[in-house]
């Protein structure tokens, strides 16, 4: 199985020790860049600045809270550019409120998961996705990550 | 305009300050003077042919002087710019004041002298200050005294001198000014009780209005207060959720990975760390789910709460059927101005509780009833549960109240008090009544309107 490549745009250390011990243990394949804020996501995923041999990410995991650029305005940035929208979206968030999960939707997330207060539900959420997104779901080819 | 309003607005013009208030008696008095001008105008102007006339056939040269003269002091009083309205009161008395005298002392007391007189003592007292009213009296006592002279001396040759004695005079006119007298007293008391009445009546509608603002300012600040309350509940549960995840993410992950490298006492101790943050956890979702009542305004709508208790049964589906609850609906439930979402929640916690709160050796049986009085829908919750104790009856509302062990019945005591929450803003009541041991009725009230 080939590697996949999985960007996490998240600000607290905490979580992305947690989601970076979760994906190992799920056991797959895989390579993880980390931006710390929103506007270092878009740079990543625009090849901008200091991003410019940045990989291509075949799924991003994205917070809601983060510094400089929000969640909500990653989202729309990656679903309005043509080169970006066909990437997995899927948010991360330790908010469930109706409105942030509703706005999320509206701006054509993938998917919406509260984070899980529970190490063993956050493994298995983890796992879940990787599973479903990666090897579940059929996604496009796209130039720069030939599969 | 009528030509009718345009001259009682020039009459208006110049009797009335506009500065003065309605509740004014000056403006009255001048409302009043300027309504005696208006009509006193027009029907002398009439009375005054016929009037010249007869007095030009008795030869009574100066009553037609002295009435034309009256005339045009009057329409001065009215019309004429630039005058205070005291000068203009002024000489309409005196104009009057003239006619009277004449008319007393060319037709003696078969003339109309002394009820001009008397007339005019009760419109002085009535137009100007109260002040006036003594001088009003006093003009008239002399006036009668010097009549009484003239007639005692026999000065002139007019009706008054020769057809009356001293006595009869003085008869007449002391029945004249005990009238005058009587007048000049009880006038202005019953202008000053109504007055004092206005006056009265004004203070208290003032006082009522700062009172009501005050009112109003309170409640505005109390609204923000809570609302500030609220947002803090909100913002707080909702930014201790991060952290805490953290605390209890990280103590599951020592648990898990290195709980063979620890000994006994240190795994207890991880224990009851992870205990202590998941019951906080509940905690402040809870909390968080409390404050979040009405914080987005939901809409109301018209909602059968018939198909709000088979959805919370729909929802409640699992725990009925573990519980073999047996559940009696009415099938008259009322139809209310509700937020659906909200009445969901409502009877969902209320058929969970009657479920939850059940006793071990018998089956639970709920039913759901209403009643529709006066302007109140009632509707109840009815179980054969455990019971509240009498003295708890109130506290069951608040939240993260208990009332029994957290082993058997777990839950953070959150459900009651979304149900009260829910309930008050749709402006309702609810309350419980219970008999411990036999089970508790929960009751809402709405009204109807």
């Amino acid at each position: 199985m080939s590697t996949i490549h999985i960007l996490l745009v998240e600000d607290n250390e905490g979580d992305i020790l947690l989601t970076t011990e979760a994906l190992i243990e799920a056991g797959l394949n895989h390579t993880l860049s980390v931006t710390r804020d929103g506007w270092e996501a878009i740079q990543y995923l625009t090849k901008n600045g200091s991003y410019t041999n940045a990989i291509r990410p075949d799924l991003i995991l994205l917070d809601i809270n983060l510094p400089k650029l929000n969640g909500h305005e990653v989202l729309n940035r990656v679903k309005q550019n043509p080169d970006l929208k066909e990437i997995p979206v899927v948010v991360l968030s330790t908010s469930s409120d109706e409105r942030d999960i509703k706005k999320s939707y509206n701006s054509y997330s993938n998917c919406y998961i509260v984070k899980p207060g529970d190490i063993h539900t956050f493994t298995s959420v983890i796992e879940s996705i990787e599973n479903f997104w990666i090897k579940v779901a059929e996604l496009p080819n796209n130039t720069g990550n030939l599969r | 305009m009528s030509v009718w309003q345009k001259y009682r607005g020039k009459i208006d013009q110049h009797c009335l300050n506009s500065g003065d208030s309605h509740n004014n008696l000056e403006y009255w008095r001048n409302s009043l003077f300027s309504a005696t001008l208006a009509f006193i105008i027009p029907l002398a102007l009439l009375a005054l042919v016929p009037g010249v006339m007869v007095a030009y056939s008795s030869n009574l040269f100066a009553l037609i002087i002295v009435d034309i003269a009256a005339v045009i002091g009057v329409l001065c009083a009215a019309f004429l710019p630039g005058m205070p309205v005291f000068v203009r009161k002024v000489l309409f008395t005196v104009s009057l004041y003239a006619v009277s005298i004449t008319l007393l002392y060319q037709l003696g007391l078969f003339g109309p002298g002394l009820l001009y007189l008397l007339a005019l003592s009760v419109f002085i007292i009535l137009i100007f200050d109260y002040r006036f009213a003594i001088f009003s009296v006093a003009v008239n006592f002399l006036i009668c005294v010097l009549f009484g002279v003239v007639i005692y001396f026999d000065w002139g040759s007019s009706a008054v001198v020769e057809q009356y004695s001293v006595d009869t005079w003085t008869a007449v006119t002391a029945n004249f000014l005990f009238l005058n007298i009587v007048a000049a007293l009880l006038i202005p008391k019953l202008f000053n009780g109504l007055q004092l009445a206005i006056v009265n009546q004004e203070n208290l509608t003032q006082s009522l209005e700062e009172k009501q603002k005050r009112l109003e300012q309170s409640m505005a600040l109390l609204k923000a207060k809570n609302e500030e309350l609220e947002d803090f509940a909100y913002s707080a549960s909702h930014d201790l959720k991060e952290p805490l995840r953290m605390v209890k993410s990280f103590l599951g992950l020592l648990e898990i990975k290195y709980k063979n490298k620890l000994d006994d006492k240190a795994n207890q101790y991880i224990h009851f760390a992870v205990d202590g943050a998941s019951r906080m956890q509940n905690l402040i979702e809870d909390l968080l789910e409390f404050s979040r009542v009405g914080r987005y305004h939901t809409q109301f709508s018209t909602i059968s709460l018939n198909d709000i208790v088979q959805i919370a049964l729909k929802n409640l589906h699992a725990q009925i059927e573990e519980s073999r609850a047996t559940i009696e609906i009415s099938d008259k439930l009322p139809v209310i101005q509700a937020s659906e979402n909200e009445m969901n929640r409502v009877f969902q916690n209320l058929i969970s509780n009657a479920i939850k709160f059940r006793k071990d050796n018998q089956n639970p049986v709920i039913s759901i009833g209403s009643e529709s009085k006066d302007i109140h829908h009632t509707i109840w919750v009815k179980d054969n549960g455990i019971g509240i104790e009498h003295n708890k009856l109130d506290e069951v509302f608040d939240i993260f109240k208990r009332l029994n062990s957290q082993e058997k019945y777990p839950g953070t005591g959150i459900g009651l008090a979304i149900c009260r929450k829910i309930v008050e803003r749709h402006n309702g009541s609810i309350f419980t009544t219970s008999e411990p041991g036999a089970g508790s009725t929960f009751f809402i009230k709405f009204s109807t309107t």
